[in-house]
């Protein structure tokens, strides 16, 4: 019983002195949450790290031959994604005039010019994530607007029409052109 | 202007359509070559 | 000093001003026509709202100025100026109207770099913009390329003496055709049939690479007028990186260079004179600066090993290279890349490359090769007067659609525009620096403004200061204009401020 009480006193002892080690072991392998700014401003030291990125999916997805690319903004600079095809079916609503598109967050390894795409800047996706589906975007015309748009095509029209009879009437008085 | 087209100008329009293919043609070749001299400067300055 | 302008000088700038108007009036259309389609309703009362007061202000300005004078060239020249200052005003409407610009500077600012076909932005939230307000700016650019004037000149100006005046006054001066008319027609013919062309192989080019049909066709459409043009605006805020393709910038390479080239020379190369290609001295000359500020550009990258192969060198420091010397501005790099990773030769290799430009009576802007030519065989010629025995007389030629002498005058004109386009980089680069923006970066920004190019080191941007916005404006403005039209200007209104009564 004592040697049974000893060994796990010992065990948990060891567990102990190990566990900042395994915390710091995983720090290094879990990828630092950036935003687009510093992948811009600090390429240099970011590339090739692990990194993880935030922000809303923009325009459409590019299917190619071996992945496909998609393009994530977060409101400074929209970042180039490259993905497996397998991860692109969680992808719904892409950012555009009526649509806020999915928020994402994607995991994956940074390149500050990659080699495979030409010295793109981008991100070698591992996976994606939807943490927020997209949503239509409003756009309504207030009232007083339609009122000064039609006020101004009302000039607008009316001008046009007076220029019209003016230049006509002046051709008839002179000669033809060369 | 009457509606009538001639056989001549019928020809002319063509003559000018097949000119302005090659046209576009050559200067495209010329545009391409422009590329590949870059190609081929970049392979230089890797290379150096 | 000149005479005060009479009622009757004025009458005529603002006539011709006022059927500039009503052109960009009418292009009003396009953009409408794609809100309906699109059932963008927000953006259709904007375009309704710019389309009323462009036409109101067109038609009065036209029946104001309403008179059976002929232009002479002054009027030429500051109808040339005045007319892209209309127009900068009256075409920010929609733009400001979409909330997409946080003053309407920032507007005016998007107009006259689409006009001028050169390209820096300051819009926000580029990745959200309604294809009705995209075909906008494209078409801005589009016709900028053409020239407000062709435009007018196409279909509301009668007079041909006059008209060639007006022409003239915008920059351009290669009379294709005895009529101006002619020449005004042919340049959208030859612009009209290319635009078929490469919208439709951007077309298949978007398919290939994963765009949806109807993307791909408006993106194709759009990304072909602003290359053509040499402008440089494209639909996404990534610019041309947003697509990740060696097709597309390899099309995009092939249009914009293509793009760069004299209206005359396409059209003699339409006409069966096909050796002009490589025989005219501006085709000559962009081959060759080309060739040796690539290898210096990319020879600075490799130094620096910003590139990891030939092809990211090929495809980022050639692809801007080329983009930086026919002034199109496009890019598939973040701006703030150039400033941080490219070092100062590369940078050095850019701001030589926008400042040349491309070809004369073109979209392209910068010196011109026809100017850096003249100026170099000028330079020989001069150089062998030293050389050679006193008694021998030369004449320098060059080949510029058929074999030419050098004369004097010629090399006059040209060496006074390049010293005003250098004077005026010194300027912007100095403004942009007393802004507090470090010298190279301050440059290079002037540089691209100069030129009409649009590459972006990152001193563009909304929050720009306001006193430098305007003087970028009034540098596309000059430049675009080579100047002389700008002068004019500024000594009629001046004259009209102080001088002496007739």
């Amino acid at each position: 019983m004592r040697g049974f009480r000893l060994a796990a006193l010992l065990a948990a002892a060891a567990c102990l002195a190990a566990a900042p080690d395994a915390a710091l072991a995983a720090d290094l392998m879990s990828p630092n949450a950036v935003s687009s700014s510093q992948l811009v401003e600090e390429a240099k030291r970011l590339d090739g790290a692990s990194i993880s990125f935030e922000g809303e999916v923009i325009g459409e997805a590019m299917p190619r031959r071996d992945g496909a690319w998609i393009n994530v903004s977060d409101g400074a600079y929209a970042i180039g994604v490259w993905l497996p095809a397998s991860e692109l079916g969680k992808v719904r609503r892409f950012g555009s005039y009526r649509w806020k598109g999915d928020r994402l967050r994607v995991v994956g390894s940074f390149n500050r010019a990659c080699p495979e795409h030409g010295g793109d800047l981008d991100i070698h996706a591992r996976s994606v994530e939807v943490l927020e589906p997209g949503s239509p975007i409003e756009h309504g015309v207030p009232r007083e607007r339609i009122a000064a748009a039609a006020l101004l095509l009302a000039a607008g029209s009316l001008s046009f029409l007076l220029w019209r009879k003016r230049s006509r009437n002046s051709d008839e008085s002179r000669p033809a052109r060369d | 202007m009457s509606p009538y087209v001639s056989p001549r100008q019928v020809a002319e329009r063509r003559q000018s359509g097949r000119r302005a293919a090659a046209g576009i043609l050559v200067e495209g070749c010329f545009a391409l070559s422009l590329l590949g001299l870059g190609y081929l400067l970049s392979l230089l300055a890797a290379a150096l | 000093m000149l005479d005060r302008p009479r009622a009757g000088d004025w009458k005529i700038v603002c006539a011709y001003t006022g059927k500039a108007l009503i052109g960009v009036g009418a292009l009003h259309a396009l953009p409408l026509a794609t809100a309906l389609a699109c059932a963008e309703w927000a953006s259709l009362v904007d375009f309704l709202a710019g389309l009323g007061a462009t036409m109101a202000a067109g038609c009065a300005m036209a029946l104001l100025g309403k008179t059976e004078r002929k232009p002479s060239w002054m009027h030429g020249m500051v109808t040339g100026g005045i007319s892209w200052l209309a127009v900068m005003v009256m075409a920010a409407i929609p733009y400001w109207l979409s909330g997409h610009y946080l003053s309407y500077l920032d507007a005016m600012f998007d107009v006259m770099s689409g006009f001028t076909t050169t390209g820096l932005t300051l819009v926000q939230d580029l990745d959200h913009l309604s294809v009705s307000l995209n075909m906008w700016r494209h078409l801005l650019t589009f016709v900028g390329g053409q020239g407000v004037i062709v435009l007018a000149l196409s279909f509301l100006v009668k007079d041909s003496a006059g008209g060639y005046k007006l022409y003239v006054g915008e920059g351009k001066d290669e009379r294709l055709f005895p009529s101006v008319f002619h020449t005004a027609k042919a340049i959208w013919k030859i612009s009209l049939v290319y635009l078929g062309v490469g919208a439709a192989a951007l077309w298949l080019a978007g398919l290939s690479i994963g765009l949806g049909p109807a993307r791909a066709f408006l993106h194709g459409l759009w990304i072909y007028m602003a290359a053509w043009s040499t402008g440089g605006f494209a639909p996404m805020s990534q610019n041309i990186l947003y697509y990740h393709s060696g097709l597309y910038e390899a099309l995009t390479l092939v249009f914009f260079i293509v793009g760069s080239f004299n209206f005359a020379l396409h059209h003699a190369v339409w006409s069966g004179n096909r050796r002009e290609i490589y025989r005219n001295i501006e085709t000559v000359s962009f081959a060759t600066t080309m060739s040796l500020l690539a290898l210096l550009g990319c020879r600075g990258l490799q130094r620096l090993g910003v590139y990891p192969d030939a092809v990211s060198l090929f495809r980022k420091g050639f692809y801007h290279l080329a983009s930086a010397h026919t002034t199109t501005g496009y890019m598939t790099l973040y701006p703030r890349q150039l400033a941080l990773e490219w070092g100062d030769l590369a940078l050095l290799a850019m701001i030589a490359a926008m400042l040349v430009g491309g070809s004369a009576c073109s979209t392209a802007g910068g010196f011109k090769g026809l100017r850096v030519g003249i100026i170099w065989k000028a330079v020989v010629q001069d150089t062998r007067r030293l050389l050679k025995p006193s008694s021998a007389v030369f004449t320098q030629g060059f080949h510029y659609h058929g074999e030419r002498s050098l004369g004097e005058q010629q090399l006059r004109s040209a060496a006074l525009i390049v010293i005003m386009y250098v004077a005026m980089f010194a300027l912007i680069a100095m403004a942009g620096t007393a802004c507090g923006y470090p010298f190279l970066d301050a440059a290079f920004e002037a540089a691209s403004v100069t030129g009409n190019v649009g590459l972006s080191i990152g001193v563009t941007s909304a929050a720009m200061p306001a006193p430098l916005k305007l003087v970028y404006i009034l540098g596309m403005w000059a430049g675009r204009l080579e100047f002389m039209a700008v002068l004019a200007t500024i000594a009629f209104v001046a004259a009209a401020l102080r001088g002496k009564r007739r």
